[in-house]
């Protein structure tokens, strides 16, 4: 898959790759892996998709900062 | 180290300074170790990040973990940042580097029952014996190649079903298990030597276990 055609998909599928034929979304997780345009363009797809009403991610937070002051 | 100031700002004061902030002023404080710009940042980009990994993982839990990995990995390579690069492409990158690791193990480690159906496939079938007898002793002796598999240790049974059965080559393992080439290299070489030496001793106790079990052939690349 290139760019192209993984522009192509994104655009007829949306980044959810669960709705993406087995194959392709391999071939597009192998394309993204190593071209960063390609997760660009991914990442724009999932700021243009609807979101769920946000999670509460505050213990989430509490967790990142934790590790990080641990690991630090 | 995550340090607060010394002298901090009363509660309100201080978020609204840090909203008002850019990224990439809460990162460069955060390269002087300031905890509460990591934690704006944190609050700031956690839900989109998570939403970025969850279409690829697809679960909410490994999504998490992702984002997790992402964050950490980017508090402890902060050094590595640019000032100059825009923070949150940098922050995407890593974290769908994390995704796309998470997706493609998942995608590389077969489930029991299709392990030992690649086991027949790929050694078990090579052994020709008549009818029903053959059969039994191909079940037999795929039942004894996948007990020692399941033996062997986690990160050896990984590296010799990435390797055999999902034919990956060394440098794709190591990304996949994150780990080096020659680790894996050395991990191949332990799991083939204690699966041939389990499957000798196993031949042994049971002289009359006939199919010649040997540990698995790489298929070869179609």
């Amino acid at each position: 898959m290139d760019l192209q055609e993984f522009r192509r998909l994104l655009a007829a599928l949306g980044p959810d790759l669960a709705d993406w034929p087995a194959d392709a979304a391999d071939e597009a997780v192998a394309l993204m892996a190593g071209e960063p345009r390609a997760q660009d363009l991914f990442a724009r797809a999932v700021a243009e998709t609807a979101r769920d009403p946000a999670a509460d991610i505050s213990a989430l937070v509490d967790r990142i900062v934790e590790q990080a002051r641990r690991g630090d | 180290m995550l340090s607060q100031p010394n002298t901090p700002a009363p509660q309100t004061a201080a978020a609204a300074a840090l909203a008002a902030l850019s990224d990439e002023d809460l990162f460069q404080a955060c390269r002087a170790g300031d905890e509460r710009a990591f934690r704006a940042l944190v609050t700031r980009h956690a839900e989109f990040v998570r939403r970025l990994a969850i279409n690829v993982v697809r679960d909410e839990q490994e999504a998490e973990d992702v984002v997790q990995e992402a964050f950490v990995s980017a508090w402890r390579n902060r050094e590595a940042w640019r000032p100059e690069a825009k923070f949150t492409t940098w922050l995407y990158r890593i974290a769908m580097n994390k995704a796309i690791d998470r997706y493609r193990a998942r995608r590389a480690t077969p489930q029991p029952a299709e392990v030992i159906a690649r086991i027949q496939d790929a050694e078990i079938s090579a052994v020709e014996l008549p009818g029903q007898l053959a059969a039994l002793e191909r079940q037999e002796a795929s039942t004894v190649i996948a007990g020692a598999m399941e033996a062997l240790p986690e990160t050896q049974r990984t590296a010799l079903r990435l390797f055999y059965f999902e034919d990956l080559e060394v440098a794709e393992i190591a990304k996949v298990m994150l780990a080096s080439e020659q680790s894996v290299r050395s991990l191949l070489k332990r799991g083939r030597q204690t699966l041939k030496t389990r499957l000798q001793k196993q031949k042994t106790l049971r002289p009359h276990g006939s199919p010649g079990v040997s540990p698995p052939a790489r298929r070869p690349r179609s």
